[in-house]
């Protein structure tokens, strides 16, 4: 023990402004440390999976906690043979350009939601007077960027012309038709204006579809698609939700919400190619 | 030499992780102090050509060589870093995103209007399929991971269904869809209006959005509209596209 306190002794004094060099006297001056060239590699920690990745904590938005002293940091994973790299937020395997720091893409989550009432006429129909409102402060730790700029005053809109993908999500909360068989579906709608003084104008409107029975009358649906379209500068971008039932209705009517979590709840944009 | 457990400081910060409890989650800094005083950096070793890595053509193993995954060296004539895996070498790091993975299904038959969508791992980049995602990667081929696709980062993915449905003459749904599991949990059901082309064949195209964290997986289900078709087939002309958007 005293052997290796010793020799780290020597090495840490060795370290302070050193340029080391492993495998042979080629000490660079552009180096901290130099391995010699050759057909020896060099192999960093590993981890079997990334459950056991410095920093991991399952409770994080994205598994991991905020670290800076951390950034740059290499493991290998063997889970799937690929080295992750850290970037003050999570692990990135080295081979993709974070999430959070690609250039093209947004990602915005619920910042104000709505109630979405509902009517029956013997079967039931719940249509949205607002929309809710996708301006939520960036956090990088739930991949909530705006690397595009799409949040202004009040709104969303795109600022480049380009075509681009449009992902939209919504979770809808509580809510019910009562008790009732039958089939309820979750539809969004996702709609563009495309100058300030056009009306708004529908895009496509995805249905999500829940095979519903007595059990399964409450909310909790999310609903979700993406859409590839091209948008001018300045085009303001919604999301309308609406809920039908095609089923019998037995009980009393109750107003279905919006889920603020934004693993639920987005409207992202990604720019695929610039006019 | 060897160092157990030991933290090494290639810098003249006495304790650079100093938020933590003492060094307990970085095992060797090579970290510069000052940039005004000119950037130093770490060298790997280098080859000069990806022929002279070592374990490639003549040599490459017959089995993994379990003590060298992870193996890093630099390539000088494509100035790439190259990792080992202890079969093959691939490139560590892309400067551009390689961020889509495309899958083949396997056929798959149902009587009760859903059915779990087999994931084929085949990797045959002349066909487009691959997984620069690694989402299928070191991941067995049967039971329930035969329909898992393995989240590796956290963040915002577009998943296209492609399926291909065939069935009994006259006695489709008119819509038909896919639903999107998280860890087994039901997160999405997409349907499609579609049109029956020949008979016996309907085609659904589809896409979902969906935030997954890392190490959460992703199935997928075919289904039908109630009171629809409940015996249909999914042809392996059928496809999963996963494009990583952020």
């Amino acid at each position: 023990m005293k052997k290796i306190i010793l020799i780290l002794m020597v090495v840490a004094q060795y370290c302070v402004n050193a340029q080391v060099a492993i495998g042979g006297n080629f000490v660079s001056t552009k180096n901290i440390v130099k391995v010699q060239d050759g057909t020896k590699g060099v192999i960093l920690p590993f981890s079997n999976t990334y459950t056991g990745f410095p920093k991991y904590n399952n409770a994080s938005p994205d598994q991991f906690n905020d670290y800076p002293n951390l950034v740059g940091g290499l493991i290998y994973n063997k889970a799937d043979d690929q080295y992750y790299k850290y970037d003050g937020y999570a692990w990135n395997p080295a081979r993709q350009i974070q999430g959070i720091y690609q250039p093209k893409g947004s990602r915005l989550g619920l910042s104000s939601g709505i109630t979405i009432p509902c009517i029956s006429f013997g079967i039931g129909f719940c249509f949205a007077g607002t929309t809710p409102t996708y301006l939520a402060p960036d956090d990088k730790s739930q991949v909530l960027v705006d690397n595009l700029g799409l949040k202004s005053t009040g709104n969303v809109s795109v600022k480049q012309n380009g075509i681009y993908d449009v992902g939209v999500s919504l979770g809808f909360t509580g809510g019910s038709f009562g008790a009732q068989i039958g089939v309820t579906e979750f539809k969004l709608t996702l709609q563009v204006k495309y100058t300030a003084s056009s009306d708004w104008e529908t895009v496509v409107s995805k249905t999500n579809y829940s095979i519903v029975f007595i059990v399964d009358t409450q909310g909790n649906k999310t609903s979700s698609f993406s859409h590839t379209i091209f948008l001018p500068a300045g085009a303001e971008l919604r999301v309308v939700p609406s809920i039908s039932s095609t089923s019998i209705s037995g009980g009393a009517l109750s107003a279905y919400g919006t889920d603020s979590n934004s693993i639920s709840s987005y409207i992202a944009a990604r720019l695929i190619k610039a006019f | 030499m060897n160092i157990y457990s030991a933290q090494v400081n290639f810098t003249n910060i006495p304790n650079p992780d100093s938020n933590a409890n003492g060094n307990d989650q970085v095992m060797m800094y090579i970290t510069n102090t000052n940039e005004a005083a000119g950037v130093k950096g770490f060298g790997l070793p280098a080859v000069n050509a990806e022929v002279d890595l070592p374990y490639t053509g003549v040599n490459a193993p017959g089995s993994r060589i379990e003590v060298l995954r992870g193996l890093l060296l630099f390539v000088k004539s494509t100035g790439e870093v190259m990792v080992f895996d202890g079969l093959v070498w691939s490139k560590a790091f892309e400067i551009e995103s390689d961020n889509i993975s495309r899958f083949q299904l396997n056929a798959v038959s149902t009587t009760t209007g859903t059915a779990l969508l087999p994931i084929n791992s085949l990797i045959d980049k002349p066909n487009f399929l691959a997984d620069p995602l690694k989402l299928k990667t070191n991941v067995p081929t049967t039971g329930a991971d035969l329909n898992r696709l393995y989240v590796r980062q956290t963040g915002l993915y577009r998943i296209n269904v492609n399926l291909n449905f065939t069935g009994a003459a006259g006695s489709f749904s008119n819509r038909l869809g896919a639903s999107l599991y998280v860890n087994d949990v039901k997160r999405f059901q997409l349907l499609e209006e579609t049109v029956n082309f020949d008979g016996t064949n309907r085609k659904i195209n589809l896409d979902f959005s969906v935030y997954a964290v890392q190490g959460q997986y992703i199935t997928l289900e075919s289904i039908s509209e109630v009171s629809g078709t409940t015996t249909y087939n999914v042809t392996n002309n059928s496809y999963v596209t996963v494009e990583k958007v952020l």
